[in-house]
């Protein structure tokens, strides 16, 4: 990492809005960080990030800032906070605050969050889908995430047959 | 409808997953089909992490639904249907991957079969395919039972036949050799529902995929017809059946023609098969039955029980049963689906197997058979010093397979347990096995010859036929259980009381004990003394004496077809007042409702203190249940 902490990035989103960030904002995904160190000159063309659209992109981008500074998750620390995060659901004040959006806006920040490989807030994004899901009945969580029940009425009998003896453990 | 959560990309989907409970898995698997593929195997990943031996402790009940090739599933990459991934329900998937460290006491398998689209037969094999191969994965299973709903199958096309009979072995082959090699103990293998209209052999007779099909049809059958006469029912006494002469060139010419299955070898040193039970036609036909006969002879196999045995099956199903065994099978159940061109088969499996103690011969459908069978006593062959069944305890069968065997060789002091396979003698009317006998009753003429060691005597037989038996001085006083069948429709409230209709014992309980028990020719025992009836009883207090030897009768069978009518409460009644000394009554009754058990419940506590429990349609409904209301004071009584 030659440049500077200062130095400002711009990035271009699938709709062609534009953002200039700080590199040290930008670095919290994975990708761009990756991106940046295979470019050594510097170059004024906007990264373009085809994947993300500029309204999540100003969402990513105000978490990235707020978390600015922050030691990125190695691989290491990765595999042994996978132990201890497993089905723990807690997030953070700001976090939550920040990820209380509407359902679109969630995914889109999940899927942003992936393809930016920006691993703590695909967590956030993952444990608050989870949250969602939690105490409710399956007819809930079809209408909660607009999912079609694509069983035939035999497979619905099938499936809680198959889960009773699962149930009463 | 646009729905982004199950349109995420799978990676994130199990992260998401990852962090949710057990619980949440299972109501997240109810909602569709994508996520019911993913979160039950997240499901079983996650049980194999936390506890991996807490989930298959006791009972595993599976029940397989064949789905469609798009289903979603993690694995489904594959669309030729001979591989793994296009059938079969994805919690399989999860078992499979949770299995290889696990071992299984019980594993409750059913396969569905899917009305009113049949699913190609490919694809449910292919279902039983993924049952190998994740029992493959295990260490140790014990007890199987193994549903196979698969009637539709049955009419298969004659282009099919060449693929699906290789198939069909291959996969079963694999199946039952695998599970006895994994130390299953009990193994039940069944059918689901099929309709019971003949089935014209399906394997041997419509899909034989080997040429000559009417040459080994003919041979086969050459093992059958002996040299004596075809048996039918106006044969004569003399027409007895010789010792067996088995065609035994046919036997090795028919087991070569066929595709049989084998019994592998590593199956055979290590089974410790102790009980074999096959209910299903399909499942008999002769390939599978090579294999169970090879599995016979293995030391450890001690009961054995077919159900549902269809003629055609049973017969290619003795044929391997004739070559020598060496079986320690001790009890043997058969269940007939239709009758029988001959008995002798039969009767030689029966003779053959001389360890045997527990020997149950019914068939679901009485008349389909019963009074085909032409059996005499002279059947047997008559053995003056070795008694067909030497150790034989328990006897259910026909009265005339009763009699067959308790007649043809030597008085049999072992027999403890004898149960009738009659239902009741109005149900059965046709029921000749003589033309001495009236037509409506079974024979029980070996009743009064049965040596004293008789303990318990079950038998769904109507009160009218009982009772001569029970007032006959001849009757071994040793029995003391009995099981009576009432058919409530026969008797009005007026008819009841009639000493017509039922004439009430009055036997002299003096004269009963007094009596010495003698061997009574069969023409004596057929017509058992009749006492004279004395005046009935109009209440429990007013029982006369004589009335102990109603004592016996423990058990109740009560058959209705119809709806419960008040009047019949008042019937039921006066019966219980007879019979003090039942404790258990079952109503056969299909049409009655659970009030209506409860009224007659009510009316039997006042009529006997000795009834504990009342069963509707296997439902046990306990007398102390009911404290309270219908209790009757004791001064009453």
């Amino acid at each position: 990492m030659a440049a500077p902490a200062t130095q400002q990035i711009k990035i271009r989103c699938n709709d062609e809005k534009e953002f200039t960030v700080d590199r040290d904002v930008l670095e919290r995904s994975v990708l761009i960080k990756n991106m940046l160190e295979d470019v050594t000159e510097q170059q004024d063309a906007p990264i373009p990030l085809p994947n993300v659209s500029g309204p999540v992109m100003a969402k990513v981008l105000e978490y990235c800032t707020h978390h600015r500074g922050e030691p990125l998750p190695s691989a290491d620390t990765e595999q042994s906070q996978d132990e201890t995060r497993k089905r723990t659901t807690d997030i953070s004040e700001w976090d939550q605050k920040f990820i209380t959006v509407d359902q679109e806006m969630l995914f889109e920040i999940i899927l942003a969050a992936n393809y930016l490989d920006i691993k703590s807030l695909l967590d956030v994004g993952c444990k608050t889908v989870a949250n969602m899901i939690k105490g409710k009945t399956p007819e809930e969580i079809r209408k909660l995430f607009n999912i079609v029940n694509d069983f035939t009425p035999e497979e619905e009998a099938q499936i809680k047959k198959e889960n009773e003896w699962a149930e009463d453990r | 409808m646009h729905s982004p959560f199950t349109n995420l990309p799978l990676e994130i989907f199990e992260q998401i997953i990852n962090i949710l409970e057990p619980t949440e898995l299972l109501v997240l698997a109810k909602t569709c089909r994508q996520f019911n593929a993913l979160s039950i195997r997240q499901f079983f990943l996650l049980h194999k992490v936390d506890n991996p031996s807490k989930l298959f402790q006791g009972t595993l009940e599976l029940s397989f639904l064949p789905r469609e090739e798009d289903s979603v599933g993690l694995e489904l990459t594959h669309k030729d249907p001979t591989t793994f991934n296009d059938a079969g329900g994805n919690t399989f998937e999860g078992l499979a991957v949770a299995f290889d460290i696990m071992t299984i006491e019980h594993l409750h398998c059913i396969i569905h079969h899917s009305t009113p689209d049949p699913y190609p037969l490919t694809r449910y094999l292919n279902v039983l395919r993924r049952v190998i191969w994740a029992v493959r994965r295990l260490q140790h299973i014990g007890r199987v039972t193994l549903k196979l709903e698969m009637g539709g199958y049955l009419l298969i096309t004659h282009e099919d036949e060449r693929s699906i009979i290789r198939q069909w072995k291959e996969v079963m082959g694999t199946l039952l050799n695998l599970l006895v090699e994994k130390g299953c103990e009990n193994l039940e293998v069944s059918h689901g529902t099929f309709p019971l209209r003949p089935l014209q052999d399906m394997f041997i007779l419509n899909v034989d995929p080997l040429p000559g099909r009417q040459n080994i049809l003919q041979r086969t059958k050459s093992l059958f017809t002996r040299k004596s006469k075809p048996i039918s029912p106006t044969m004569k006494d003399t027409d007895a059946i010789g010792t067996p002469t088995v065609d035994r060139q046919a036997v090795r010419f028919f087991r070569d023609s066929l595709d049989l299955i084998h019994l592998s070898k590593s199956a055979r040193d290590s089974s410790r098969l102790r009980h074999l039970e096959i209910s299903s036609r399909v499942l008999l036909h002769p390939p599978c039955s090579h294999w169970t006969y090879s599995i016979l002879q293995t030391s450890n196999l001690t009961s054995l029980s077919l159900y549902m045995i269809y003629e055609a099956s049973l017969t290619h199903m003795l044929s391997w049963l004739l070559l020598p065994i060496r079986s320690q099978l001790r009890e043997l159940s058969i269940e007939l689906c239709s009758r029988l061109p001959s008995a002798a088969p039969l009767i030689d499996l029966i003779v053959g197997l001389r360890a045997l103690t527990h020997l149950k011969l019914a068939d679901p459908v009485p008349e389909v058979y019963g009074h085909k069978l032409p059996i005499t006593s002279k059947v047997f062959p008559r053995s003056k010093n070795a008694p067909v069944l030497p150790n034989l305890v328990s006897l259910h069968a026909f009265s005339d397979w009763i009699q067959l065997l308790c007649l043809g060789s030597s008085p049999r002091p072992t027999v403890t347990s004898l149960s009738l396979a009659e239902v009741t003698d109005h149900t059965t009317s046709t029921y000749p096995c003589s033309q001495s006998q009236p037509p409506s009753r079974p024979n029980l003429q070996y009743l009064y010859i049965m040596p004293r060691t008789f303990r318990e005597f079950h038998f769904d037989l109507s009160f009218n036929v009982l009772q001569p038996i029970l007032e006959s001085s001849a009757f071994p006083f040793a029995l003391s259980n009995f099981r009576v069948a009432l058919d409530l429709r026969r008797y009005s409230v007026t008819h009841h009381m009639s000493r017509d209709a039922i004439r009430w014992g009055g036997a002299d309980p003096r004269d009963f004990k007094s009596t010495t028990p003698v061997i009574t020719s069969g023409s004596s025992a057929g017509a058992p003394p009749r006492l004279r009836p004395t005046r009935p009883p109009r209440k429990r207090a007013q029982r006369p004496s004589g009335y102990e030897l109603y004592d016996r009768i423990t058990e109740l069978v009560v058959y209705d077809s119809g709806f419960f009518q008040q009047h019949q409460s008042k019937i039921f009644c006066q019966f219980f007042s007879m019979w003090e000394g039942v404790k258990r009554v079952e109503f056969r009754a299909s049409r009655w409702k659970d009030e209506d058990v409860k009224v007659l419940i009510k009316e039997a506590r006042v009529c006997s203190r000795n009834i504990r429990e009342f069963v509707l349609r296997e439902k046990v409904y306990a007398v102390d249940d009911f404290e309270g209301d219908g209790r009757v004071d004791e001064e009453q009584i």
